[in-house]
C-alpha cells in the first residue's frame, strides 16, 4: 500500500476549466484532470478506495473542483453493487456484472470526496434499452467492467427500470453512453472563466431535455440565450432551482449546501460511518462464493510480479481521506456530457472518405472450394515448410474466417485461406488472431512487407498486425495432472471410487485433496489472465485515445 | 421476385443433392447442411436468398451456442467417445468438437465444445462441475466447464449485417505513428500472453510432480502399514506397550 506521502507525489494536472464559484470566487471548477497518468473527465466512472473495504466503491464524477485551500475535491454519484442492496433486491435477478446507479433523494446518492481517493477508471457501460441511450456495441460490452440499466432509489429503496430526464439530479444523457461522435470531444467547449458556473446550471435547467441526439454544441448556444434570462439570484438560489427538478416528481427544494461543499466541508468520516451502516447493507463479502472455497482463494499475492502494475483496476493506493459513500447528500447539479466509456476516437468519418466496404465480396476464383480440402492442420504443416503462412493479430475477435479472407483480398489483392484462431478461456479478448495460408511464397512476403511497413486500419482503431508464426505445436504431447497409481494397495483403494472413465471426486480421498489443489491452481491462473488482459486493455485504450482523427 | 426466389431455390436443391452425394464430414442436421450449401451459392444469387437465410442461420447458431458447454483442462486421451460417455449422465450429447491448438505450446491441455440437447442440460453440467471436481479419463486433475461463446466455434456463421471497412493509412497521416505504436503494443502483448502461458504450464508441471511425490509417499506408507500388520510386528509391539490391537 502506498502511503499518504506518496499520494502527494503522484502526477497530477488540471484539465479544462469550467467556471468559478463560492462567495469570493475562490472555487475553481474543472471538467477534466490527469491523475497518475490517467485522464479523467466529468461523468467518468471511477473506483474509489476506502480503507477497510475489500472492494472499491464505484461512482460517477459529477463535479470536480479545487477549493480555496487548494484541496481537490470530486463529487461522485454512487453505483451500488448488488451485494450492497441485497436486502431490497429480493428475487430480482441480477446480471453477473450489473450495478445500480443511485437515484432519488437521501443518504447514499452522492458525496463529496477528496480527489486523491480515486483509484482508477472504471469502465461502466449503460445497457438501457432506452431510445436515448447510445446502444453499446458487443465489443464495448465485452470490455466493460460493469454494466447498468437500472437505478436504485436511495429514498424509497426500490429498484427502478426506467430513467427519467434526471437521475439523482444528473441529466440522463450523462448517465447514458456517449455517442461515438461525442466520444472524441467528450466535454463540450465551455465559455472560459468569465462565465459563472451558475449559468450552466440554469441553462441546463431551462432547456427541455432533448434526447441524446442533441449535438454537443447545442447546450452551448442555448447557454448564451438563457444566461440573460437568469440574471436574478445568487449561485445558491439557482442551484436550488436546479435541485428542485429531481427524478421524483415532488418538487421539494433541498437546502443547497453547495457553498459549504466547496469552501470548508471536506468529507467527514464521522458522519458517514454511522449513517451508512444503517442504510446500506454491508454484505460485500457475501458475494457468490459457490463451489469449493478453494476456488475463491486467489489473492493479489498469488499473482506474478509482472502483473501487479498499476494498470490494473485493482486499487493500489490509499488516499489520505477515504471516500465516504454515505453521509450528506449534496445538492445535485447537472452538467453536459456523458462519459462512461473511455474510448478512442472513432475512425468512422475518416474512413468514410476513402475506404472500401468489404461487403462486395471477392471473386471466388478458388474453385477448389467445391471439393473437400485436406484438413487445415495438414495444410498448416505444409505451408509452414513452404513459408506461405502468416499470423494476423489485432482483428476483431468476432470476425469469421471468411471475413479475414475478404480483408486480405481487398487490402492486398492476394488469395488466401484463413482461419480465425478459436477462442479458449485463456485467449485475449482484445485481439483476434488468424492463421492465413497464402498461395505462393512471394505473395506471403509481399503481404508481410506491406502490412509491416504500411498500416492497414480496420474498424474501431485496429491496425492489422502480422507476424511469422513460430512452429506449430502439432499433436498434444504431455499432459500434466493425471497420475497412474502403480501401487497395489493404494490402487485398490482409489479404484473403489473411480469406477468409470469419468467421475466426481468424493471429499475423503487423497484424490480429492489433489483435485482441490488443481482447482486452486486453475483459479489462480484465471486471476492472472484476468489481470493481464485488464492491464492490456487499459494500455490499448490509452493508446487509442491518442488518435488524432475521429 | 417470387419467381426468382423459386428459381433460385430449385437450383439450390439440385446442387444440394450433388453435394450431398459427396461425403461431408460434419454432423450437422440435414436442414442446416442445406443452408450451408445455400450460403456457398450466395455469391451467385446475391440479393435474394441472402438476408433471410443469414438471419435464420445465425439465430439457429446462437441457439446451438447456448446449449453447448466448453471444456478445458482435458487430457489428449479424451476422445469423442470418452467425452460422450462421461457426459451421458447429464443428458443427450449431440456433438463433440475439439478446439485445435494452433498457437500454444504442445503441452497445452485440450479444450472441447460439447453440444447438449437442451440448454438446461448444459447448465446442469456447468453447475455440477463447479460444485465437484469432475475428472475425465484420469485423476486427479479435474476438468472445467463453462458456457460456450460464439468465438469458440470454428464454423461460426458471419454475423448478419456486418460490413467491415479497411483502409491503408498514409505515412504522412497524423495517425500513422499512433497506429504503428498500437501494432508494436499488440505484438508485445502477444508475447506477454505467451510468457504467461509458459509460466502457467510450468506451475502445472510443478504441481504434477509434487502430486507424484505425494502419491509415492502415501503408497509407501500404506505398504509399510500392511507389512507391519501382516508380519506380526504390530502385534509384537502391541504386547510390548500393553496395547490391545483389534483385528479387522
Amino acid at each position: 500500500m502506498v502511503e499518504v506521502d506518496d499520494v502527494a507525489n503522484l502526477e497530477f494536472n488540471w484539465g479544462k476549466k469550467r467556471g468559478v464559484g463560492g462567495k469570493r470566487k475562490e472555487v475553481q471548477f474543472y471538467e477534466s484532470f490527469t491523475y497518475d497518468g490517467v485522464d479523467y473527465n466529468l461523468y467518468d466512472s471511477v473506483y474509489m478506495v476506502k480503507e477497510g473495504e475489500p472492494e472499491p466503491y464505484i461512482g460517477k464524477l459529477i463535479k470536480i473542483w479545487e477549493s480555496g485551500d487548494k484541496s481537490k475535491k470530486v463529487k461522485v454519484q454512487w453505483f451500488f453493487q448488488p451485494s450492497e442492496i441485497s436486502r431490497w433486491l429480493d428475487d430480482v435477478s441480477v446480471l453477473e456484472n450489473e450495478i445500480f446507479l443511485a437515484t432519488g433523494e437521501g443518504v447514499g446518492l452522492a458525496n463529496v470526496n477528496p480527489l486523491e481517493a480515486i483509484a482508477g477508471k472504471c469502465n461502466v457501460v449503460c445497457t438501457s434499452k432506452d431510445s436515448r441511450n447510445h446502444q453499446p456495441s458487443e465489443e464495448e460490452l465485452k470490455l466493460a467492467d460493469y454494466v447498468f440499466y437500472r437505478t436504485f432509489d436511495v429514498g424509497s429503496c426500490t429498484i427502478l427500470d426506467k430513467m427519467d430526464d434526471k437521475v439523482g439530479g444528473t441529466e440522463v444523457r450523462f448517465v447514458f453512453n456517449k455517442k461515438e461522435s461525442e466520444a472524441a470531444c467528450a466535454v463540450p467547449e465551455r465559455i472560459p472563466d468569465g462565465k459563472d458556473e451558475k449559468e450552466c446550471a440554469v441553462a441546463c435547467n431551462a432547456v427541455e431535455f432533448n434526447t441524446l441526439s442533441t449535438t454537443v454544441g447545442q447546450p452551448e448556444s442555448l447557454l448564451g440565450e438563457e444566461v440573460t434570462a437568469s440574471k436574478a439570484g445568487t449561485v445558491k438560489d439557482e442551484l436550488e432551482m436546479a435541485t428542485d427538478t429531481k427524478v421524483k416528481a415532488e418538487k421539494r427544494p433541498q437546502p443547497a449546501n453547495f457553498h459549504s461543499d466547496s469552501e470548508e466541508k471536506p468529507s467527514k468520516k464521522a458522519k458517514k460511518d454511522d449513517v451508512i451502516k444503517s442504510s446500506v447493507d454491508k454484505s460485500r463479502k457475501k458475494l457468490v462464493e459457490r463451489g469449493s472455497d478453494v476456488k475463491t482463494m486467489p489473492t493479489a499475492a498469488d499473482v506474478p510480479a509482472e502483473n501487479t502494475k498499476s494498470g490494473n483496476n485493482v486499487p493500489i493506493r490509499q488516499a489520505k481521506d477515504k471516500p465516504s459513500k454515505q453521509g450528506k447528500v449534496d445538492c445535485p447539479r447537472k452538467e453536459k456530457n456523458i462519459n462512461n466509456i473511455e474510448k478512442g476516437p472513432s475512425n468512422k468519418e475518416k474512413l468514410g472518405n476513402k475506404t472500401k466496404g468489404l461487403s462486395g465480396g471477392r471473386p471466388d476464383v478458388d474453385n477448389s472450394k467445391w471439393f473437400r480440402q485436406s484438413p487445415f492442420e495438414d495444410r498448416v504443416e505444409i505451408a509452414q515448410k513452404d513459408g506461405t503462412i502468416l499470423m494476423l493479430h489485432n482483428l476483431d475477435p468476432e470476425y469469421v474466417s471468411g471475413e479475414v479472407e475478404d480483408i486480405i483480398w481487398h487490402a492486398l489483392k492476394e488469395h488466401c485461406s484463413a482461419k480465425m484462431v478459436q477462442r479458449t478461456k485463456i485467449s485475449t479478448p482484445h485481439s483476434g488472431q488468424a492463421i492465413v495460408i497464402f498461395k505462393t511464397r512471394d505473395g506471403t512476403e509481399r503481404a508481410m512487407t506491406k502490412l509491416n511497413e504500411g498500416c492497414l486500419m480496420l474498424p474501431n482503431g485496429r491496425p492489422l498486425v502480422c507476424s511469422t508464426p513460430s512452429t506449430f505445436p502439432g499433436k498434444q504431447s504431455t499432459f500434466y495432472g493425471h497420475l497412474v497409481i502403480d501401487n497395489k494397495t493404494l490402487g485398490q483403494r482409489e479404484k473403489k471410487g473411480a469406477v468409470s472413465t469419468s467421475h466426481c471426486s468424493q471429499p475423503n480421498t487423497i484424490e480429492y485433496d489433489m483435485a482441490m489443489e488443481w482447482c486452486l491452481l486453475q483459479a489462480r491462473s484465471d486471476s492472472w489472465w484476468k489481470r493481464l488482459y485488464k492491464k492490456q486493455g487499459l494500455e490499448l485504450r490509452r493508446l487509442k485515445a491518442t488518435f488524432k482523427s475521429k | 421476385m417470387n419467381m426468382r426466389t423459386m428459381a433460385c431455390g430449385m437450383t439450390v436443391v439440385t446442387l444440394h443433392e450433388m453435394v450431398h452425394h459427396e461425403t461431408m464430414e460434419n454432423e450437422m442436421p440435414r436442414v442446416q447442411r442445406r443452408k450451408q450449401v445455400l450460403l456457398a451459392l450466395v455469391p451467385l444469387f446475391s440479393f435474394i436468398a441472402m438476408e433471410l437465410s443469414d438471419e435464420e442461420q445465425y439465430a439457429a447458431f446462437k441457439d446451438k451456442v447456448k446449449r453447448t458447454v466448453y471444456f478445458d483442462n482435458l487430457t489428449p486421451q479424451a476422445t469423442d467417445a470418452v467425452m460422450k460417455t462421461a457426459l451421458d449422465q447429464f443428458g443427450n450429447v449431440l456433438s463433440v468438437q475439439f478446439i485445435p491448438n494452433y498457437i500454444g505450446p504442445s503441452k497445452m491441455p485440450a479444450a472441447a465444445l460439447v453440444e447438449m440437447e437442451t440448454e438446461k442440460q448444459a447448465m446442469k453440467i456447468i453447475e455440477e462441475t463447479e460444485d465437484f471436481p469432475f475428472m475425465i479419463s484420469g485423476m486427479p486433475r479435474p476438468v472445467r466447464a463453462f458456457p460456450a461463446e460464439i468465438e469458440m466455434y470454428e464454423d461460426r456463421p458471419r454475423k448478419p449485417g456486418r460490413t467491415i471497412q479497411c483502409q491503408w493509412l498514409e505515412e504522412k497521416d497524423p495517425d500513422f505513428a499512433v497506429a504503428q505504436q498500437i501494432k508494436d503494443l499488440v505484438k508485445y502483448q502477444a508475447t506477454e500472453a505467451s510468457f504467461m502461458l509458459k509460466q502457467q504450464l510450468a506451475e502445472e508441471e510443478r504441481l504434477h510432480n509434487k502430486h507424484g511425490e505425494t502419491l509415492k509417499a502415501n503408497a509407501k506408507k500404506l505398504d509399510l502399514i500392511e507389512k507391519v500388520l501382516t508380519d506380526g510386528s504390530a502385534r509384537k509391539l502391541g504386547t510390548c506397550y500393553n496395547i490391545r490391537l483389534q483385528e479387522n
